[in-house]
């Protein structure tokens, strides 16, 4: 039963509506408990900024207070909120001012709203239902709160913060005398709350709401529930005293404090950041009514009367002059829209316009640069998609060659988004086939994981990345793999692709070939591919022999699109500019059949969209040359007033653009006027039909909110701890969530977190920590308060004795010092709980129980005065909830031991299997695809138990479409801010997670991480406000070349014997882009070019031809080789004796462990023997190649002198052997360095002296520096300086590779240093 | 700021140059104004005997002027009131400030020590046949801090009219501010104000 009204027949649609209503109130009173919470104020007045409304504290200066995320709302704040919430959505309000009454709002409207929301989400009897329609709007609102309270929603709690707002008490101040209402505001903040007493007053007096009536309704209804008499409540301080939190605040209150101890801290502070508003998605507004929004189609009379236009000057520009022909493509063309339109039966008015504009410079024998900025999930793809389907698909059917390429920036294409352009092509194809048109709509899918059609066996089928396909109704799962009879085929099958096929999809393609792979590419009509392999295409071409191989690929292109365009930094904004650039050139060449000679020639023809979600956020505000102060600020309203028609690309857009495109490129498309950007903050407002004027909109639709709360770690605690603290605290938030919201529906029972932790290394050693120590904590900070008498014995079995004995003397230690708290005076269960005396206080800051507790629970707890620690525990044992908060840490602990330990691909398979209902997972690249498919099915309760954390890196950032994910945790500030924001993304997508994205970041106290305890720092950081100062690589003449020198090692200098051609294609391709004035640096390319080329010929032939001193030196490593097998040896046998023992049952637990390590060990030494012993490092050694396995025998050798240490004597020898082994290699690393490095040198300086060699390999080798690409003389720097280290080759026979092995690969990995991306 | 009176002096340090200035900040003086006066003295010499008040006080000091509502005296105390006819749920931070201008003003002026002048705001009352006003007290702690800022804004407007300026800039008391953070920036050097 997902909703307690469904009992009484409602349907499931009233039911999810009554809830977005619910969510709505919610809203309104979390967004007044944030600017409680940031400054002890609420949201009262707006002011437009421009880029959006920002909310500020309207007394400041006057009054500024630190963030705490213990504030919460007294009870008029609270009931305030509510009515608001409720007046936006029925009445609407200005959010210019939300406290203002106007525009007004009729009571009985009001109060129907409430009696219909209660009657939905609140357990009434009959008898209760005919009551609340004569009820008092004051009593409906008090039922209201109650409800949501029973329901978890909002939580009951203690005046924990002081400085609280609080205008019932602040109302007491105020008596009348001689008819005028006098008091005292002994501070600023009375003086505030008076302010806000009479605003309140007047808000509340214009709904007939009078305000002692209010608070009595609340006194009597909430006696009544707890079964107290009328004074009931003074049990809990009176009215007051008591403090409302919603269930995210409750969030931000306990990670501020996350503690295992009391007196511990791991958290030293909080900033509770300014809210976020944002706009409802066009998916779910686009089906509001008419009377809510204008309504925009795919066939309306202007976009069909456009596209008309597009295919006949498509036509006339190749002079087809058949008029039937062309009106039979457009015949066709508008079969496909009605198809479509089934799908999308309502355009937004951003993508209605987009594609008007696009298809109206079309029509007037344009090509536009197009740029679609607008939130994930507001329907981007549609735009560029249907663009590119239409105008490829008419060239088609026109007789004409057109092709699209479609870049996506990452390695592995996003799942939801491929499947999006599946479905519409595969309603254009089916169109054309019903038509019987006799031609196809080929697309081509490309990228690493595409299946390898030369390595497959025929017969074997495998789903085409999991992607679904819908036939009338019916989902099917798309498959492909190679058929006896057929070859390539991919078809729909319904239950498993090992099924017989239902269709055959002729024209999808998802393979990659070694060799033709570009013959490939020819024949898609569009590709869906990735900037690596856009880059490795663009390579491809611009050294081929002839252009003219590539006509068909490169020649035809006429659309290119780049989604997720934020999403390139760094060298994958390198990567993918110097690709276009190349591509463009030679699309251009091939246009010509001679070298281009304008930068028009580059982009004849040719449409370029690009489509972001965040690349408009950093200038919200910025002006000019200031930007606002963020310290008054409690929060921003995303959206736009000002509007004009003609919008100016965003900053941050425009210098995407000119990162990725040749200025002089970009100002042809912006000469030909046909640069397309539309401000989406604005066309939301067009689209709901909102007119704003400059003091007042109106709004009455839902809202969406992101919250970010930064925890800073406590000085003398690693950030570790705190971070791990937090997601213990976040644990039992997720545990209670899913345990109180699943009454009110059954979305809320899968709620999970996600954290981001950037290094897989300190990924994996958190997660290792978390499983061993911190979970058991998670009994801790409960049972420490309540249940050290339940589990003193019977849960740490799993513990080494020491730790075993540590923790009965910590559980001894908690209830002696509860026992002592009660004996020092008269203290209830309820204040210890709460820490609401002094000495509580410590209780009070290290547990989580409050997340538990009913309102029955409150008044239990405070009726019991503790006299001893087993009155305590006894009270507690009775709270409703403990039973299951007893099963959930039984059931953790349970995960935690099957878990140390266990690979991590049989720990999924255990909890495939059910026998497991509580996890913490973990997600990264270098998991295998099916370990990450299981968790990711498992995230998305596909599989059960759904995890309550999962713990990733960046591969969680993008793709992963998930509704019940309410909070984000970010361990340190590693990802860019349009990282983070992505990231941030991944939360309150959905109803499931409330429509609120909240971000946890928890910050290091070390370097950088500490920037970020400035307000203004951090919110610039969360928000994506940080200008952006993008590195065009047009603007550096050294990073443009070096994707062209790098190209020249590839293909020149492997080929050394032939005659390179390429260098002159190079040079040739140089002078282009440098005579158009391409690149806009003072430097000169072209000479810069050839002052590269020269110095690598001479050094690379000297280093090549003079061979590396290497073999003098090869006695040692044969030594060591020797030595290094004798060790894997005794290893061996050890792990025999082992085995036998497992065979024979004889094992105990450390037998089973003795073995995962000597395994462990075996792994390492035969990693450093494979490649210390082959001949190729032998005969071409370069040193740094070998320092990675330098560290695994390292490794090898302590995890032996653990061994060791254990009692296990017979590794005596072993370690020795090793640390002998050890040694050998190090000599023979430093010996072989300083040869390398002392004949590198002096070919690079000719006559260094060897003194500063010697200091040198001294730094890199004893520092222990990791260099690890190949020492060639690069490119120069920007102050002139030669480069070392600049391109990374490893020889390989005599050639440069710049491929990786994988073990060297894994190699690297293991021993950079934390924090260092190794970029591919 | 060179006709400054009190008013004007609060609502430019409220507001950030760019700003409009707020209607609401500049009251009219109307009939209700008035009403509410003669109401507030008449509470005030209500109070016992002997108290005697005068409505609009003239105050100036250093070329800054402006007009207490009410003022009364007791013999050991003095009251200065703030009357604030507009709607109550109008009322401001800023209200406050304003009235402290007055305070410090008188104190300077009259040589009276701080601790001797009582600070009141009166707004009026949402129609009501049983009461008339709020009327607020303005307590030691928050007499305090308004009285820091005052001071300032005083010091350095003189500084300002006299020419002798040579501070590091006016202090900008606003509820919505912008911050300079570029190098580059005019209002860098102006203000000296740093993120």
């Amino acid at each position: 039963v997902p909703i307690q009204g469904l009992n009484r027949g409602d349907t499931i649609a009233s039911v999810k509506s009554a809830l977005e209503k619910l969510i709505n109130i919610y809203h309104e009173i979390l967004l007044n408990e944030i600017a409680v919470m940031r400054s002890n104020t609420i949201v009262e007045e707006g002011r437009d900024i421009g880029g959006a409304i920002i909310y500020y504290n309207t007394a400041y200066p006057l009054q500024s207070v630190e963030p705490n995320a213990s504030r919460g709302l007294d009870y008029l704040l609270l009931a305030y909120s509510a009515i608001n919430g409720i007046r936006r959505i029925v009445c609407g309000y200005n959010v210019m001012k939300p406290i203002d009454p106007k525009p007004e709002c009729r009571i009985e409207n009001i109060r129907n709203e409430v009696v219909e929301l209660l009657q939905l989400i609140s357990d009434l009897s009959e008898e209760d239902v005919n009551k609340i329609y004569s009820s008092s709007l004051e009593s409906l609102v008090a039922k209201l709160v109650i409800t949501m309270i029973k329901h978890g929603l909002l939580y009951v709690v203690p005046l924990w913060a002081h400085d609280n707002l609080n205008i019932v008490a602040a109302r007491k101040l105020y008596k009348l005398e001689r008819r005028a209402f006098i008091g005292d505001a002994k501070s600023l903040q009375d003086l505030y709350s008076f302010i806000l007493m009479v605003k309140l007053e007047k808000f509340f007096s214009e709904y007939g709401i009078d305000i002692d009536t209010l608070l009595s309704e609340f006194e009597k209804e909430i006696s009544e529930e707890l079964g107290l008499g009328r004074d009931g409540i003074s049990v809990l301080g009176g009215i007051d005293k008591m403090l409302f939190k919603t269930f995210h605040g409750m969030l931000y209150r306990y990670a501020s404090t996350a503690s295992a101890l009391p007196f511990t801290p791991a958290t030293l502070e909080s900033n509770v950041l300014p809210f976020m508003i944002e706009p409802p998605l066009p998916k779910s507004y686009l089906t509001y009514t008419q009377e809510m929004r204008r309504m925009w189609t795919l066939l309306d009379q202007e976009l069909v009367e456009a596209m008309n236009t597009c295919i006949n000057r498509i036509a006339q520009e190749r002079n087809i002059t058949e008029s039937n022909k062309i009106s039979e493509v457009f015949d066709v063309i508008k079969d496909i829209l009605s198809e479509v339109q089934k799908k999308y039966p309502s355009l937004s008015y951003h993508q209605y316009t987009y594609l008007v504009k696009m298809f109206r410079a079309c029509s007037d024998g344009h090509s536009v640069l197009a740029a679609i900025t607008s939130p994930t999930g507001s329907g981007k793809t549609l735009i560029f998609l249907l663009y590119t389907l239409i105008k490829v698909l008419a060239s088609k059917l026109l007789g004409l060659k057109s092709k699209a390429v479609v870049v996506y920036p990452r390695k592995a294409l996003a799942r939801d988004q491929l499947e999006r352009i599946i479905e519409l092509s595969d309603a254009v194809n089916r169109v054309l086939k019903r038509r019987g048109v006799g031609v196809e709509l080929v697309i081509g899918i490309r990228d690493g994981d595409s299946l390898n059609i030369e390595r497959e066996k025929p017969s074997n089928f495998y789903s085409l990345r999991e992607i679904v396909v819908e036939r009338e109704g019916k989902q099917y799962k798309l498959c492909h793999g190679i058929s006896a009879s057929r070859g390539y085929t991919v078809f729909l099958a319904e239950d498993s692709c090992w099924s017989s096929p239902v269709e055959e999809l002729m024209w999808l393609r998802d393979v990659k070939v070694s060799r033709g792979e570009w013959r490939y590419l020819a024949q898609y009509d569009i590709v869906v591919t990735n900037h690596s392999i856009l880059h490795r295409l663009a390579n491809a071409v611009l050294i081929a022999k002839d252009f003219n191989e590539f006509r068909d690929v490169v020649g035809n292109t006429n659309i290119i699109v780049v989604d997720e365009a934020h999403v390139y930094t760094k060298e994958n904004l390198e990567i993918l500019a110097a690709a276009l650039l190349k591509l463009l050139y030679t699309r251009a060449y091939i246009h010509k059949g001679s070298e281009p000679a304008t930068a028009a020639d580059f982009v004849a023809g040719l449409d370029f969209i690009v489509s972001s979600a965040t690349l408009t956020d950093q200038h919200m505000i910025s002006k000019g040359e200031s930007k606002l102060f963020t310290g008054n600020i409690i929060g921003f309203f995303k959206i736009k007033t000002r509007c004009s028609e003609v919008s100016s690309l965003p900053p941050a857009l425009r210098d995407f653009l000119s990162s990725i495109l040749p200025e002089p490129v970009l100002s042809v498309y912006q000469s030909q006027g046909v640069v397309i950007h539309l401000d989406y903050d604005c066309a939301v407002l067009k689209d709901l039909g909102i007119e704003p004027e400059s003091s007042s909109i109106i709004w009455r639709y839902p809202y969406r909110i992101r919250t970010a709360l930064v925890v800073i770690p406590y000085p003398h605690r690693n950030s570790w701890t705190t971070l791990l603290e937090v997601l213990i605290a976040l644990m039992h938030w997720i545990n209670s969530a899913r345990l109180r919201l699943e009454n009110l529906y059954s979305g809320f029972s899968k709620l999970l977190a996600l954290v981001f932790v950037d290094s897989r290394t300190t990924l994996e050693d958190l997660y290792r920590l978390i499983i061993r120590r911190y979970i058991l904590e998670e009994q801790e900070q409960v049972d420490r308060v309540l249940l050290a008498k339940l589990y003193r014995y019977n849960l740490y079995t799993y513990l080494k004795e020491n730790k075993l004995a540590e923790r009965i003397q910590a559980t001894l230690q908690i209830i002696g010092f509860i026992s002592e708290l009660a004996q020092q005076g008269a203290v209830s269960a309820y204040q210890l709980i709460y820490g609401l005396t002094d000495k509580a206080r410590a209780v009070g800051d290290f547990n989580v129980v409050p997340l538990y507790l009913t309102l029955s629970d409150i008044a239990m707890l405070s009726r019991v005065t503790v006299k001893s620690y087993d009155d305590f525990f006894n009270a507690l044992q009775s709270a409703t909830y403990m039973r299951n908060v007893v099963s959930f840490i039984e059931n953790v602990n349970r995960f935690a031991k099957e878990a140390i330990d266990k690979d991590y691909a049989k720990l999924l398979d255990e909890l495939k299997q059910g026998s497991l209902n509580v996890s913490v997972l973990v997600h990264h690249g270098e998991l295998k695809r099916e370990e990450r498919t299981v968790v990711e099915s498992l995230m998305k309760g596909k599989l059960q138990p759904i995890p309550h954390i999962v713990m990733a890196t960046s591969t969680l950032e993008l793709g992963v479409d998930i509704e019940h994910i309410p909070v984000v945790v970010q361990y340190a500030t590693e990802p860019l801010p349009v990282e983070l924001v992505q990231r941030l993304g991944r939360s309150g997508r959905a109803l499931e997670s409330f429509y609120v994205s909240t971000l946890l970041l928890v910050l290091r106290n070390t370097g950088e991480d500490l920037t970020y305890l400035r307000d203004q720092e951090a919110v610039e950081y969360v928000y994506n406000f940080e200008v952006p100062r993008a590195a065009s690589p047009y603007r550096h003449a050294d990073v443009m070349l070096r994707y062209i020198t790098k190209l020249y090692v590839d293909s020149c200098l492997s080929n050394r014997d032939k005659e390179c051609y390429a260098e002159q294609r190079l040079l040739n391709f140089i002078k282009t882009i440098k005579s158009l004035g391409f690149i806009s640096d003072t430097r000169d390319v072209e000479e810069l070019f050839n002052q590269w080329l020269s110095k690598v010929k001479h050094f690379y032939l000297r280093l090549v031809e003079s061979s590396l001193p290497t073999r003098p030196l090869d006695k040692v490593l044969v030594s060591v080789c020797e030595d290094l097998t004798k060790i894997l040896k005794m290893f061996e046998s050890e792990r025999i004796a082992l085995g036998a023992m497992r065979s024979e049952g004889l094992r105990d637990l450390s037998a089973s462990n003795l073995e995962a390590a000597i395994n462990a060990i075996t792994r390492e030494i035969s990693v450093a023997a494979n490649a210390l012993c082959s001949s190729e490092l032998q005969r071409y050694g370069n040193p740094q190649n070998a320092l990675p396995y330098l560290r695994a025998l390292s490794r090898a050798l302590s995890a032996t002198i653990d061994l060791l240490k254990q009692g296990k004597p017979h590794l005596e020898q072993a370690v020795s052997s090793l640390a002998g082994v050890m040694l050998g290699v190090y000599e023979y690393v430093h010996k072989l360095y300083a040869q390398y490095l002392q004949s590198v040198e002096s070919v690079r300086t000719e006559g260094v002296q060897s003194v500063e060699v010697e200091d040198k390999i001294r730094e890199y080798v004893e520092k222990d520096l990791h260099v690890f690409d190949t020492l060639i003389p690069g490119i120069v720097d920007d102050i002139g300086n030669t480069y070392i280290n600049h391109i990374l080759i490893k020889l390989k026979q005599g050639k440069a590779s710049l491929e990786l092995p994988d073990t060297t690969y894994e190699a690297f990995q293991r021993a950079r240093p934390l924090h260092i991306k190794l970029s591919e | 700021l060179s006709q400054a009176g009190v008013k004007r002096l609060v609502s430019e340090s409220f507001n950030c140059a760019h700003f409009k200035p707020d209607p609401r900040v500049f009251e009219a003086s109307s009939e209700k104004h008035e009403k509410l006066v003669k109401f507030v003295r008449k509470w005030f010499e209500d109070l016992g005997k002997g108290i005697e008040c005068v409505e609009e006080y003239e105050l100036s000091l250093g070329g800054l002027r402006g007009r207490a509502d009410v003022v009364c005296w007791d013999g050991k105390e003095v009251h200065i009131v703030e009357v604030k006819s507009t709607q109550v749920h109008r009322a401001r931070m800023q209200d406050a400030l304003q009235l402290m201008l007055y305070v410090y003003m008188y104190s300077k002026t009259k040589n009276t020590s701080l601790s001797s002048i009582n600070a009141y705001l009166a707004y009026s009352y949402r129609e009501s046949p049983y009461a008339s006003a709020y009327i607020i007290r303005v307590g030691v702690e928050a007499e305090k801090t308004l009285i820091n800022v005052v001071s300032r804004l005083v010091e350095s407007y003189s500084s300002i009219r006299s020419g002798s300026f040579e501070g590091k800039g006016l202090y900008v008391i606003s509820d919505l501010c912008d911050i300079c953070v570029y190098d580059k920036c005019p209002f860098k050097a102006l203000t000296g104000v740093t993120p």
